[in-house]
């Protein structure tokens, strides 16, 4: 059992500023801000931390490289499906987000799943 | 000084009580001190003033002596940043990125690269029809890889932005720093010496002139590959290697990397065409060589090639088949294409030019004094040969649009800049002040290298204002179905609406249809431009295409000036829009036909 990373508050924290940025329509700069952090660095950091890479700079690195990469799955599978919805996309990244941080929460003991209580 | 060798162990530059050791400080403050040094230094730099040598034409003393001082402070922190807390000197490379690559943003008006302009187009055609056409007759190829673009229109779209031109600039930053971090995550797998690694590093910012890292699928997939490379080669090794410690994790968090290892390899697979091919080549060579245990990604990646190619990019697969098949072997031909013609460019991009070149051969040069440097040592590391040598065998399938020697170069450079960095700074070896002074000769002579190759064409290739507006005009106005006449490909072309149009470029014409246009431009045009099976027809040139025209030879005679000068003066044409750097022309007919006002454009 380890500290969680702070990813893991502020991850899904950034998917919740990021739609409601655009939801609410924020506009210039905010909502260019808010969810340019999000789609660029905010999905992979949900759950490179979980990998323990040993050094800050890969760990951001690849969270980075890891965020577009579930940014480009998602953006193909729209365009391939006919289903194009930027909103529809964000909302499915933010979802993979808060669940790489719920493992990231679970594996640290912050919570864990009521049947693990159980079995105690 | 105080001698000591490049693995000694020490905290990681802090004291024991967690401060920061003196040497740490000092190096951070100058790195700081040099940074606003270069950036007030731009502060200085007009860019209307450049010659056809580029940025480096407009550059003050002052960013010389920047670019000078960081090469001395990192000679000088090799000596005296302690042990371990070298890990800390990979800071001065990317400090050198960020210098170097804040600097386009910050010089001109727009994002450089008329690429990154059809790109934006791609994204934008995303944007408004929510989908792509792989039977599309312009720029086909995107429309069967479409990550990169479509990721771009969420993005776009989310942001509430109009055009993805909005951040495309700021990317180059952003994709070379991207790069530099995972090339010494990559570095780390093939050394645990960390003043080896961020010479290397140094030296991978200093060789990169290829200019690939600007808003394009290329730049990200070039992440994605070298990130891969990196895992599989630390968290996944083979054989065990000399002077590398690799990292022992749970089978959970192995499960984990494989997960992003796989993730990284479908990305790539579906953005670019080129990246694909040296990541099969390299992930099968490492397999082959048990250099990783990965050994199903051969596999793995070869189907996902074939998927993607046969099933969801087979029109463009099977439209260009033919001509794929007749480039594999036919290597003279293939790196001749990458080579341009001497005979017809203006000295100064003849200078250019030979700068490019000598940067590569210095850097190969390096690199195989390296390998023999380290033979001789006694080291039998193989990694990195194959980093270095497996991206060159690429040169063998395709010419690549003329580019593949440039891009072969660019895959290898990692491998490369190891080699050069154990020539310059071995793995575990006695630090000294000789070291350092070669180290320093070596960095100013690529400084000036990579200022030339990297800035020397920005003459035609960055872009002011006053173009945009005219592009935009085009854009905005014409109806589908529009001819457009161009005085060259090189400007802020097909950003949005790019699908209405047919695109006739005058610098691509034969060369007696060239030579027949700058002696008759308006008889010419008038015949071009009177075509009515086209709903419109317009002519633009630019400022950057002038530029580009002169300095790689393409038009004869007075080039695109004479023939903007000739319509300027005639009865048969009208300037819907005309400053400073660009004009649009329409024939006064169309004018009259479609009743639109015969001056437009707030910039005429």
């Amino acid at each position: 059992m380890s500290r969680p990373s702070a990813w893991a508050v502020l991850a899904p924290l950034s998917a919740l500023l990021a739609v409601t940025s655009v939801v609410a329509g924020f506009g210039a700069p905010l909502q260019p801000l808010l969810v340019g952090w999000f789609l660029l660095v905010c999905p992979g950091m949900a759950f490179v931390p979980l990998l323990r890479v040993g050094s800050p700079l890969l760990e951001l690195a690849l969270g980075a490289a890891v965020s577009i990469g579930l940014g480009v799955v998602v953006g193909q599978v729209m365009v391939f499906t006919d289903m194009w919805s930027p909103l529809g996309g964000l909302l499915a990244l933010s979802v993979v987000t808060v669940g790489g941080a719920a493992v990231q929460l679970v594996v640290a003991g912050v919570f864990r799943p009521a049947v693990v209580e159980r079995g105690r | 000084m105080a001698i000591v060798t490049s693995t000694d162990a020490e905290p990681a530059g802090r004291h024991a009580r967690g401060t920061p050791d003196r040497a740490t400080v000092t190096a951070f403050a100058e790195i700081a001190a040099v940074m606003a040094l270069w950036f007030w230094s731009l502060s200085r730099v007009d860019p209307g003033e450049m010659t056809d040598l580029g940025l480096v034409s407009v550059l003050p003393v002052t960013a010389f002596v920047a670019l000078a001082a960081l090469a001395l402070s990192f000679g000088l922190a090799l000596l005296r940043v302690p042990g371990t807390g070298a890990r800390l000197l990979t800071a001065y490379p990317l400090a050198l990125t960020l210098m170097v690559y804040l600097t386009p943003p910050l010089v001109y008006d727009t994002a450089r690269y008329s690429w990154a302009w059809k790109h934006a187009g791609i994204v934008d055609y995303i944007d408004r029809t929510g989908g792509v056409d792989p039977f599309i007759d312009v720029l086909t190829v995107y429309h069967s890889w479409p990550g990169f673009f479509a990721f771009n229109a969420m993005l776009t779209d989310l942001a509430g932005l109009d055009s993805a031109m909005s951040y495309a600039a700021w990317a180059e930053v952003f994709f070379n720093l991207l790069t530099v971090a995972a090339v010494v995550a990559l570095l780390r797998g093939l050394t645990d010496d960390p003043r080896t690694v961020a010479v290397a590093a140094w030296i991978f910012v200093l060789g990169n002139w290829v200019g690939q890292g600007y808003w394009s699928p290329q730049a990200i997939s070039y992440a994605w590959y070298l990130l891969v490379v990196a895992l599989l080669v630390h968290w996944f090794p083979g054989r065990p290697a000399a002077g590398v410690t690799h990292a022992v994790t749970t089978p959970a968090r192995r499960a984990g990397l494989m997960g992003v290892v796989l993730l990284l390899l479908f990305c790539i697979v579906s953005t670019h065409q080129l990246t694909p091919v040296v990541t099969l080549l390299t992930v099968t060579v490492l397999v082959l060589t048990q250099r990783t245990n990965a050994t199903t990604l051969p596999l793995l990646v070869t189907v996902l090639v074939g998927g993607w190619l046969l099933y969801v990019a087979a029109p463009f697969t099977e439209t260009t088949l033919t001509e794929a098949l007749a480039a594999i072997g036919a290597v003279d031909e293939n790196v001749e294409g990458t080579l341009i013609q001497y005979d017809a460019i203006s000295t100064g991009q003849l200078l250019v030019s030979m700068m490019s070149r000598a940067q590569t051969v210095a850097v190969v040069l390096l690199a195989g004094a390296g390998v023999i440097a380290r033979l001789r040592r006694g080291h039998r590391g193989y990694t990195a040969f194959f980093l270095a040598a497996v991206p060159f065998t690429i040169v063998m399938f395709s010419p690549y649009g003329h580019e593949i020697l440039f891009r072969a170069y660019l895959f290898a450079l990692p491998g490369l800049a190891f080699f050069a960095a154990a020539l310059l700074w071995p793995p575990s070896s006695v630090v000294t002040p000789h070291r350092m002074r070669v180290l320093l000769g070596v960095s100013l002579a690529l400084m000036v290298g990579l200022l030339f190759s990297l800035f020397g064409n920005d003459r035609q290739y960055h872009f002011t204002e006053r173009e945009v507006a005219a592009a935009e005009y085009v854009y905005d106005v014409a109806p589908p179905g529009t001819l457009l006449v161009e005085g060259s490909r090189n400007y802020p072309a097909q950003f949005e609406n790019y699908d209405r149009f047919t695109y006739v470029p005058i610098a691509r014409e034969a060369e007696e249809d060239r030579l027949e246009m700058v002696q008759h431009p308006v008889r010419v045009l008038r015949r071009w431009m009177g075509d009515s099976s086209y709903a419109a027809s317009y002519l633009v040139i630019t400022r950057s295409q002038k530029a580009e025209t002169e300095a790689l030879g393409e038009m004869p005679g007075g080039g695109l000036q004479s023939i903007e000068e000739a319509l300027l003066k005639s009865r048969a044409f009208r300037a819907v829009l005309h400053n400073e750097d660009a004009s649009v022309f329409v024939l006064r007919t169309q004018l009259v036909e479609s009743g639109e006002p015969t001056a437009t454009g707030g910039a005429r």
